[in-house]
Formats: C-alpha cells, structure tokens, sequence
C-alpha cells in the first residue's frame, strides 16, 4: 500500500516536470533585445513583460507542456509549449517584425489548440474588443461576433442565440464548469455579468464531443481575466453611466500574484431604470439591478496547477410586455415617465457558482480535473410578496480529461463528463410549472488528434446516458443514452487555410417538454408538456475558407445543421387561467442552414486603420411540414471601423482609438403563421475612447452613443415583438476606469 | 475620544434610518378582463390580501399588489 502511494506521489510530483524560467525576447533580423515584450503563461494565467534588454524571468515552478504566448507591438505573436527540451534557464526567442496586426494569436479554452489549426467554428474575441462600444450586457456584447444573436427582453433579460439556436440548446461554460439556470424558459435569461471576463468563445454547432448533452446549437466559453503579472498587485475602479435607462454600473477589480500563489477579487453593481423608445415613452417593468462578486485564487506547485473560483450574483429583474387585460396595444405596456423602483413582475435570480480545476504535467501527459458545484435560485412574481414561480437547481459538475502525447504530433485525450441536478420547487410559489427532479448525466470520450505536414486532424466518439428520476409521476424515471461524433481536418497555409468537420450533438429531453402543465404568466402562456418527447439531435457539416495576407483576411464558413426529433412550442386554440396554451410538439426532422462572411481589411498604408465587417445569415426549415422554423434571426451586415492613435503615455489624455459601426438586419418574412414578420433597419453606433495617465494611475475615459439616429425598430429575436414594442432609442453613455499597478518584491 | 463619538453617531444615524420601513403598494383584482384598483396597502395587509384574494358578492378575485400598471 506504502509503496503504491509513493510510486503516485512520484508521478505526480516528479521533479523533473517544472521547473523556473527566464529568457530574452529578440528581434529576428536586427537581434535587438524587444523591451516591454508581453510573456504570457496561458495555463498558469499570469504574464510578466521583458525589460530594457528584452529579458523575462518566472520564479515561478512551471510544468512541462505549459502553454506560454509572447506578443510584442509591431511583432508578429509567438506560442511556445514548454518541454524537455525548453533551455529553462536562458531561454532565446526570436520575434518576426510585422507592421500589421489583424488578429492576435488565441490558444482555445476548451480544447487548448491555436485556434488557426482548430477543426471547430471557433469565433473568439477579447470583452475589451467586443465592448469598444459599451453594452449593457454580456448577450449584447457577444453579438459583435458573427453569427452570434441575442434573443431578448427588453434589456434585463438576454439569451444568447448561435447559428438560430438558443436555451437549452446553447451551453455556457464559466471557470470550465457549465452553467446550469434554468435555461429552459423563454423569458429566463442567461444571467452572467462580464465583470472579469477577459475573452469570449464561442463554439458554433453540435460539441456534445467535448462538453455533453444539450451542446447543439453551440457553446459559450467564457475566460475568466487573467491573474496580476507576475510578482505585482493590480487594482481598478470602473464606472459607467447611460442615458437611455439612467443605467449604472460600477465595478472594482484587486489582483495580486505572489510566486506560486494569486488571486483576483471583483464586485460590481448596476441599476437600470425603464429603457426609452423612440417615440420618447418607456417601457414598463424593462428595469433591473444587481449586484456580483467574484473571487478566484490560482496556486501552483510542482507539476500541479490549481485554481479556486467563487462567483455569486443577485439580480432582481423586471419583466417587460405583461398584462391582465385582454384589450391590448402597445401602449398597454409604456408610460410617459421613467421608473427605477422596483416592481411586478419581476424576477429575483440568484446564483453561487463554485469551481476547483486542477491540472497535472506529467513526463507525456496531462490530467486535468474541474469539479463545480452550482446554486441558483429562480423566483417570479407577479404578486408583490408570493412568488408565482420558485425553483431551486443544485447542480454537481465533474469534468476529467486526460491528454496523452504519443510524439509532438499524435495526441489521444479521454475523459468523463457528467452531474448530478436536483430540481426542486419552493413551497411557497403558487404555480409547480415543472415536477421536482433528479437528473444524472454521464459520458466518456476519446478524441486523437494529430497533424502531418500543414494538415491537422481530428477523430472523436463519445457515449453519454441522462436518467431522470421523479418523485410524483405516473413515470418515475426517463432513460436516455446516446452516441455522438466529431471528425475534421484543417489545412494551415501561408495565404489559404480550410477547414472541414462534420459533428454531432444531442439534446436529451428537459422535464419541462416532458412534463410541464401550468401557466408561465412571464412568458404569457401556459405550457403542456409531452413524455413521448424523444432525444433531439444535430449532424452539422461546416467548412470554411480563410485567406489572408499583410491586408486583409477573408473567411467564408458555410453550415448545415439537420435537426432530427426538433422540439418546439406550438400554440392551440385553448385557454387556461387566461393564458393561451402551447405544447411541446416534435418535428421528425428539421434543418438549419447558413454561415458567415468575415472581411478585415487593414491597409498597408494606413497602419492604425481596420474595417471589420460580417454577413450572418441562417434559415430554417421545418422539413416535415415543409414550413419556416418560429424566431429564426434577421440576416445581419455588421461593419465597423476603427482608427488607434498613437497614445502618449505621459499625458494627462490621449486619443486611443475611434470607432464607427453600422449594422443592417434585412426583412425577416420566413415566419410561421403564429409569429410576425420583421421589417429591415439600419444601426449606427459611435465611440471614442482616451487614454488617460497621471502619476501612478493609468485609465480609459470613453464616450459616445448607440443607435444615434434614434431608430424605431423591433428586433426579429425581441420577445416583445409580439406586442410591436420597439427596441431602446438612442442612448449616450460615458465610461471610466483607472488601473493602479504595483511591483511587490 | 471625540472620534469614536462621531462614529458611533453616525453609525446609530445609518442603523436608524436604514431600518425597513412598511413598504406601501397599489392593489388591484382582476375582473371581466380588467383591472378594478383597491387602492394603496402597506405592510402586512399586502401579503394577506394577495394570499387571500378579495371577495366581492361572495366571488374572491386575485389581487396584485406592486405592478407595474
């Protein structure tokens, strides 16, 4: 026994996996040392930057197979992984000079490959690309990256949308762990802040191969900001103010990385009154507020990395487009003066999120173990003081991955994926609209990955078995198993790269399709289940083009998405409680077709200017009844221009960039006969941000307006479309935030 | 000293007035497809009102207290 826990002990903490690091970063043609050099250890979560000479130094024990990425401006990013044969102790690398910077090089959250060598449709982008122009929230952020949409009410209240899928069909993954908020609900949102987000994935399609059940529209990753630079303390205070809804939001952030240890804490707060139309009047219930905090302590030691996340968020929430009246305009739900006080209805959504993700190095492998564990409590009110609507979800997360290297080109990973859920609706709500549940996941999967020449490919299966367990039904328990696969390869040339894959995914049934019967009085409808409700699954073929030069690339990505056993509500000529009725009703089969074309254009003769512009566009047919699939989006050509100053770092203030974007949503007339068509429209937005420096404090002062015209318009996706209420005017917002960075010895 | 008495007065000051005062809302119920309002109700009486409906020529209607009407 004594001898089998020393053989692990040795495996596991083997000294000959890590190890301190430091090195000079150089020009390739001059041999100039590069000064201000960003190091970046992406498993580790913490950078350091090259001094006068160009020198870096980890005190750091670092594994082997450690990812570290080197950017410098006016250079060409570099991705190195740590090995045997890493010189730990003077370590040369070289950078290319190049004098345009149209993307900069990301390593994928989920699967740890550079995305330009990926064989999934990966559209990724920092918050602080997507909020150049400041939204409001997490849902309209994401929509600056193409082919992502955000289904929403009114502002409060967004789910995100990819490739015309959303809900349960969408997986959101923070700290690597998945999100579990009762996403079933067409009126219930998504519920995260972008408070210490740093980056955003998205997966676009089926990904059941690596993240389970229900992963068919696609998968948000969300990269939490990284930890303090090495051996430093970082903090910063920000704010925003917008004049649409009087919205505010506040938020600070502390970071501290010490050696081997660190750690970053935030909290933020936000108040939004009701939101403005055009025609000057506001919409009722549109207001929300919140407060969050999040902490997570990164540690490592050896050939170990672990990182300890806590994220806790309290939002009460107002839902917009409810009446008890059977006459009903759309002034039904405006008023002329503007409302922050809280109201009916509303929801209150509370959540604690924990995460513990270790990862081992060893001699040709690593493991990697994130176990999370998730609290959210969902409450409706439609009375002031009894919830109409109460639900608690507990959910167990385990994720194990073990990546083995067979030579620097051949890799196999394995793991099991799954939780346990328990549903359970609070005694006091009035309404049980789902039975109290159990809901068990399980899955195992083998992927291998490898890359001859410039071709890298990639080959997985996966089995995954859901059982559902009720206590008060006439059927105690629902068993489901299944099947799924992924299969690609990408070509990675100087100009032309492609890249082919045909996945699949499953959706297995959610209680509420099989078993729902009650009135949903926030999303207007009552809602009846149907327990032969079957497995619904996706085989998505996608390809993709991508040219590139020192001007410009150009990426073309078409898909299609055959949908078999689609889910969707329908309504009937019935009333219950003064609510229409749906049913969950099951198309044999259904197919969602489309892609995205992406121009970035960046002149050689005008180094600081980029025009980025995308053409989203996806269609629905229900192939059965040969009819439109219901809130398919509007096709999208979203452009945006920007100019980057040059900042002077020992001003008070300097221009740092100028942005312009214009989004045009064409007519959407492919609709079913319950749902209205939608008319085109044109957004214009505008924002200039500054630099700002004085003393030890360095920030970013922003200014600017979105829908500057102040258009009248409704969005395909708005679930107050129904009542032809309209979209936010035009709004102005101003934003601050100051950053104090410190060297600790 | 003189510290520790603004301190605590202001301490006691915020105790005080960010104590939860009877919060008041206008109440209604629902009848023939409208709304008939009850008028304003504070404290208590909201929650015993929305749980026990009002009843009107032996007919108990459901009211709602705090809606954004």
């Amino acid at each position: 026994m004594l001898k089998s826990i020393t053989i692990v002990f040795v495996i596991f903490f083997s000294n000959s996996f890590y190890g301190q690091l430091t090195g000079k970063i150089i020009d390739e043609q001059t041999k100039e040392p590069i000064p201000y050099a960003t190091v970046f250890l992406s498993d580790l979560g913490i950078g350091t930057t090259t001094n006068s000479e160009g020198e870096f130094e980890f005190k750091n024990e670092i594994p082997n197979h450690n990812i570290i990425k080197i950017s410098a401006l006016g250079y060409s990013d570099i991705i190195l992984e740590i090995n045997e044969e890493t010189n730990r102790s003077e370590l040369k690398i070289s950078l290319t000079p190049k004098h345009y910077h149209l993307h900069e090089v990301i390593v994928s959250s989920g699967t740890g490959e550079l995305q330009d060598y990926s064989i999934t449709s990966i559209a990724s982008k920092p918050m602080s690309e997507l909020n150049i122009i400041p939204t409001t929230n997490l849902g309209e952020a994401i929509t600056n990256l193409e082919g992502v949409y955000n289904a929403s009410t009114g502002k409060g209240i967004y789910k995100p949308v990819i490739r015309g899928l959303t809900g349960i069909r969408v997986l959101t993954f923070v700290n690597g762990v998945r999100l579990e908020s009762q996403q079933w609900g067409g009126d219930h949102g998504l519920g995260v802040s972008s408070i210490g987000i740093q980056q955003v994935e998205i997966i676009k399609g089926p990904s059941s191969l690596l993240y389970g059940s229900d992963a068919l529209g696609g998968v948000i990753y969300l990269k939490e900001e990284a930890f303090a630079q090495n051996n430093s303390i970082e903090a910063s205070a920000s704010s925003r103010f917008e004049t649409n809804t009087m919205g505010i939001q506040n938020g600070f952030s502390f970071k501290m990385s010490k050696n081997n240890l660190r750690f970053n804490v935030f909290a933020n707060q936000q108040s939004y009154a009701d939101y403005q139309i055009p025609s000057g009047d506001y919409v009722k219930s549109s207001r929300f507020k919140g407060v969050g905090t999040k902490f997570l302590l990164g540690y490592n030691r050896k050939n170990w990395v672990t990182k300890l996340g806590y994220n806790y968020s309290n939002n009460t929430i107002g839902i917009p487009g409810h009446t008890h009246d059977t006459l009903v305009t759309a002034s039904t739900f405006l008023r002329t003066e503007r409302v922050r006080e809280e109201g009916r209805p509303s929801q209150k959504i509370n959540n604690h999120l924990i995460s513990f993700d270790n990862q081992f190095f060893f001699h040709n492998s690593t493991l990697k173990i994130t176990l999370g564990q998730m609290i959210n409590k969902l409450e409706e009110y439609e009375k002031y003081t009894i919830p109409e609507i109460g639900v608690n979800l507990n959910t167990t997360t385990y994720y194990v991955r073990y990546k083995y290297k067979f030579s620097k080109e051949l890799n196999l990973i394995g793991g099991v994926q799954g939780l346990y859920q328990q549903n359970t609706n609070i005694a006091e709500a009035e309404e049980q609209l789902i039975p109290n549940n159990t809901q068990i996941d399980n899955g195992i999967f083998g992927i291998l990955s490898g890359k001859r020449k410039k071709i890298n490919y990639q080959l997985g299966v996966r089995y995954d078995n859901r059982r559902l367990n009720l206590s008060n039904s006439q059927i105690e328990q629902f068993n489901y198993s299944s099947f799924n696969y992924s299969a690609g390869a990408s070509y990675a040339g100087e100009n032309i790269s492609l890249r082919m894959n045909i996945s699949s995914g499953i959706r297995n049934p959610h209680v509420s399709e099989l078993l729902s019967n009650g009135g949903h009085s926030a999303a207007q409808r009552y809602e009846i289940g149907d327990v032969n409700i079957k497995p619904e699954r996706g085989n998505q073929i996608d390809l993709a083009v991508k040219f590139k030069n020192e001007h410009m690339h150009i990426l073309v990505n078409p898909f299609a998405n055959l949908l078999t056993n689609y889910v969707y509500l329908s309504p009937i000529d019935s009333f219950v409680d003064g609510f229409q009725v749906y049913n969950y009703e099951q198309a044999e089969s259904a197919i969602l077709m489309g892609g995205e074309i992406v121009l970035h254009y960046h002149p050689h003769f005008l180094h600081d200017f980029h025009l980025e512009t995308s053409f989203s566009f996806v269609q629905g047919q229900n192939t059965e009844g040969n009819t439109p699939l219901s809130f398919i989006p509007q096709p999208r050509l979203a452009t945006q221009i920007t100019y980057n100053f040059h900042s002077l770092k020992n001003k008070f203030i300097s221009l740092k960039n100028f942005t312009v974007q214009h989004q045009f949503f064409a007519n959407q007339n492919r609709t079913v006969d319950y749902e209205l068509n939608s008319r085109n429209y044109n957004l214009f937005n505008a924002g200039i941000n500054c630099d700002l420096s004085f003393n030890k404090i360095e920030g970013e002062f922003g200014i600017g307006a979105q829908n500057i015209l102040n258009k009248e318009y409704i969005d395909h996706l708005s679930a107050l479309k129904t009542y032809q209420l309209a979209n936010p005017g035009r709004n102005f917002y101003v934003s601050l935030k100051l950053n104090i960075n410190q060297k600790i010895k | 000293m003189k510290k520790a008495t603004i301190i605590g007065t202001l301490l006691l000051a915020t105790l005080t007035f960010s104590c939860k005062k009877d919060e008041c809302k206008e109440c209604h119920y629902d009848k023939d497809g409208g709304e008939v309002e009850l008028g304003e109700k504070c404290g208590d009486d909201i929650g015993i009102l929305e749980a026990d409906g009002y009843t009107e020529n032996g007919v108990t209607y459901t009211v709602h207290c705090g809606e954004d009407h």
